[in-house]
């Protein structure tokens, strides 16, 4: 009973998460009332396009977010645990042991300065009670645990001696080294080809099961978050547009611009010669957002009333929401509402 | 038997293998030794430094030890016994002075076995060992001045010697306060910035805004002329470091600073490490090529400091030897064309900051990946 009861609260949960940039040109608001949830042992993708607030998403919950940005307001719970009214100090005890973060360049991510078992031991000795010898042993395990081979000789290699899909294995040996609950991966694969991307994500995936780490995957890659993923968010320009369970939102999206994200996905029975169907327009400039719904300039579906108020998360049941006042039915040919208007 | 070359090419394919890792420092120091002007500075620093801890052992005299030979020029080495007798063991010979003409000459039949390890003055060797040997010497009526004497008929050499401790040692103390100091500043600005950095910053540029040299005598002449000499020396130390340190600051902040935006430093944040640990391990690191760099190009800027400010009459204090004050004995044109040995330190410092040039080029070159062939 307590278990079920445990599986049904979330680990991470994010709440109304407002995270905003001060510059000199005006404040840019990054993230601007985010809700998300991550449960145990599951993948929840966070997708959207360059600049849409996901990457900021993800360093607000690990309290990371780099001058002139600041989170403004909202909760982020790690399990009842407010993060954000912690110190910097005991965020750094949450950081590494109890949140994991593996980012988009792994070929920078490791200091070229030191050999890979370096990382791996600063977590360990920095969050567990080992002593360096039991460290390195653990160390060396985690490199074999994430599928590199010779752990022990190679747990002695620089990061210029290891490839791309082998460095990005050490981060995740890294990022996991201390088996956090939550797992939050901003990127993890754009970096690399797609065989390797395979592997890794083959990985993740194993690791999940075995630890039962919560992810929190950050990525503009569908197919990616189809195959990995429980339940996707797709934000736009700061905010969650629409969110459901992977099927539901493969199958039934009701917002537009995740219809519009779906439709120009390359498919191989996509007419041959004809142009990919694109969003038009661009994504509005964050110091000068649109009144009412933020996407309604690239809408093909956009009635007055979307210049005139903000749409709401609707529910749509099943764990579906999704933020438009028209919830235009999902059709592959774009239709040609927008002509009228 | 037959299969022993097989066997050879696995091993040697198995030891490829289980190469160890090179260390960038290992790289460094074998790109290090390719560059020759860089290995002979290197060899003639060791050679001076080694000199300077073993000054007591290797002077004849004290450095203090006055006698009534003033601007004696260097004593003669010979290798016959003053009878025209050929000797391996070197001889030397007085020099007496000719009154009528103020010159020196050697005195006939004064000639004296030069004698090694002799019982002299006694000193403690590196501030503990308690000894009185001294490598070489004379008994006897022939005083052994090697680079003559000056103008109160100290041993130069002596002098030469004992001074290279203050001389070179200043420059390294003082590196070594400019060297934390700075890290520390330029690291801590460059890694939290905004507030913290525009304070530190300006600070570094007020001290930077003062003519330097105006500064280091303005400092060094506050400093009462009774002072114990180690204290002076101490003092000097601290004002060439005060005066240094912000010039490394700036540069190391700016390092720091884009080195904070690399992924590396954000990982190592998002795995809890402490902020003093990001700063030692993994931004400092990035600035350290350069710091030792500048550091070994930095010393002799010290050394001259230091030889300036004695040769001003504001640093050491004689009796005290440093190269500086004892080229202000050299000031005087009759000094300057009939007394060349009086020049030494001068050939000394410049020697020595030939030396420390040439390591620094070649250190930069060897930890610049850039440079690299």
């Amino acid at each position: 009973m307590t278990e079920s009861l445990e599986a049904a609260s979330p680990v991470l949960s994010i709440r109304n998460l407002k995270t905003h940039f001060f510059t000199d040109l005006g404040v840019v608001p990054a993230v601007d009332g985010v809700d998300l949830e991550v449960f145990a042992g599951q993948t929840l993708g966070v997708v959207g396009e360059s600049g849409c607030g996901k990457s900021v998403t993800g360093l607000s919950a690990m309290r990371l977010v780099a001058p002139p940005g600041k989170i403004v307001s909202g909760e982020i719970l790690l399990r009842d645990e407010n993060l954000l009214t912690l110190t910097e100090k005991e965020m750094q005890q949450r950081r590494g042991r109890d949140l994991g973060m593996i980012f988009q360049e792994p070929m920078t991510s490791l200091d070229p300065l030191y050999p890979v078992r370096d990382p791996l031991m600063e977590a360990l000795l920095a969050h567990t009670a080992m002593t360096k010898q039991e460290a390195l042993q653990e160390s060396i395990r985690l490199l074999g645990a994430v599928g590199i081979p010779n752990p022990e000789k190679r747990v002695n290699s620089y990061p210029h001696e290891l490839s791309g899909g082998m460095r990005q294995r050490v981060m995740i040996a890294v990022a996991l080294s201390c088996k956090p609950a939550v797992l939050i991966a901003d990127e993890p694969t754009t970096a690399l080809d797609v065989t390797v991307q395979a592997q890794i994500l083959a990985l993740l995936r194993d690791l999940q099961k075995e630890t039962g780490t919560a992810i929190l995957m950050i990525t503009h890659n569908l197919g990616l978050v189809a195959e990995n993923c429980q339940t996707v968010a797709v934000m736009y320009a700061g905010k969650v547009v629409e969110k459901a369970p992977v099927r539901t939102l493969f199958k039934n999206p009701r917002h537009p611009y995740t219809q519009g994200l779906l439709r120009a996905v390359p498919r191989l029975d996509h007419p041959p010669k004809q142009p990919l169907p694109t969003i038009p327009g661009m994504v509005p400039n964050p110091l000068r957002l649109p009144t009412g719904c933020r996407f309604r300039s690239r809408c093909l579906f956009a009635i007055d009333k979307c210049a005139a108020e903000q749409p709401p998360l609707a529910e749509l049941g099943g764990g579906h929401v999704s933020a438009c006042w028209v919830q235009p039915e999902f059709s592959l040919v774009p239709s040609e509402t927008r002509a009228a208007s | 038997m037959t299969n022993v070359t097989t066997n050879l090419d696995t091993e040697a394919l198995l030891a490829l293998e289980e190469a160890p890792s090179e260390t960038p420092f290992q790289l460094a120091w074998r790109q290090l030794r390719k560059n020759r002007f860089a290995v002979a500075g290197g060899v003639i620093l060791i050679f001076l430094y080694s000199a300077a801890i073993l000054a007591n052992f290797l002077s004849p005299y004290a450095m203090t030890e006055r006698s009534d030979r003033v601007y004696q020029p260097p004593s003669p080495v010979l290798f016959h016994d003053g009878e025209g007798h050929f000797s391996l063991r070197p001889y030397t010979a007085r020099l007496d002075l000719d009154q009528s003409t103020q010159t020196y000459h050697v005195a006939a039949g004064t000639a004296t076995p030069l004698q090694f390890l002799v019982h002299g003055e006694s000193y403690h060797l590196l501030g503990i060992l308690p000894l009185s040997f001294h490598i070489v010497g004379t008994h006897g009526s022939a005083p052994f001045h090697l680079l003559g004497t000056d103008s109160d008929g100290r041993d130069v050499f002596s002098r030469l010697l004992i001074g290279s401790q203050i001389s070179l040692s200043i420059g390294i103390v003082a590196i070594m306060i400019t060297f934390s100091v700075g890290l520390s500043v330029g690291g801590i600005a460059g890694y939290y910035g905004g507030t913290i950095d525009n304070i530190l910053m300006r600070v570094c540029e007020v001290i930077m805004s003062i003519p330097q040299f105006y500064l280091l005598i303005a400092l060094s002449g506050l400093l009462p002329a009774t002072l114990d000499p180690r204290l002076t020396f101490l003092l000097i130390i601290v004002i060439l470091s005060f005066v240094g340190w912000a010039g490394l600051a700036r540069v190391i902040r700016g390092i720091s600073l884009s080195t904070r935006e690399l992924e590396y430093v954000q990982a190592a944040r998002a795995l809890g490490v402490s902020d003093v640990k990001i700063i030692r391990r993994h931004i400092l690191p990035s600035a350290f090529t350069y710091a030792t760099v500048s550091a070994t190009l930095a010393i002799p800027g010290y050394i001259l400091a230091e030889s300036g400010l004695s040769f001003l009459g504001l640093g050491i204090k004689i009796p005290i030897p440093s190269w500086g004050n004892m080229l202000s004995a050299a000031m005087d044109t009759d000094v300057l064309t009939s007394k060349f040995w009086m020049l030494t330190p001068g050939v000394m410092i410049f020697v020595t900051v030939l030396a420390f040039n040439f390591l620094g080029d070649g250190l930069r070159d060897a930890l610049d990946p850039k440079l690299r062939k």
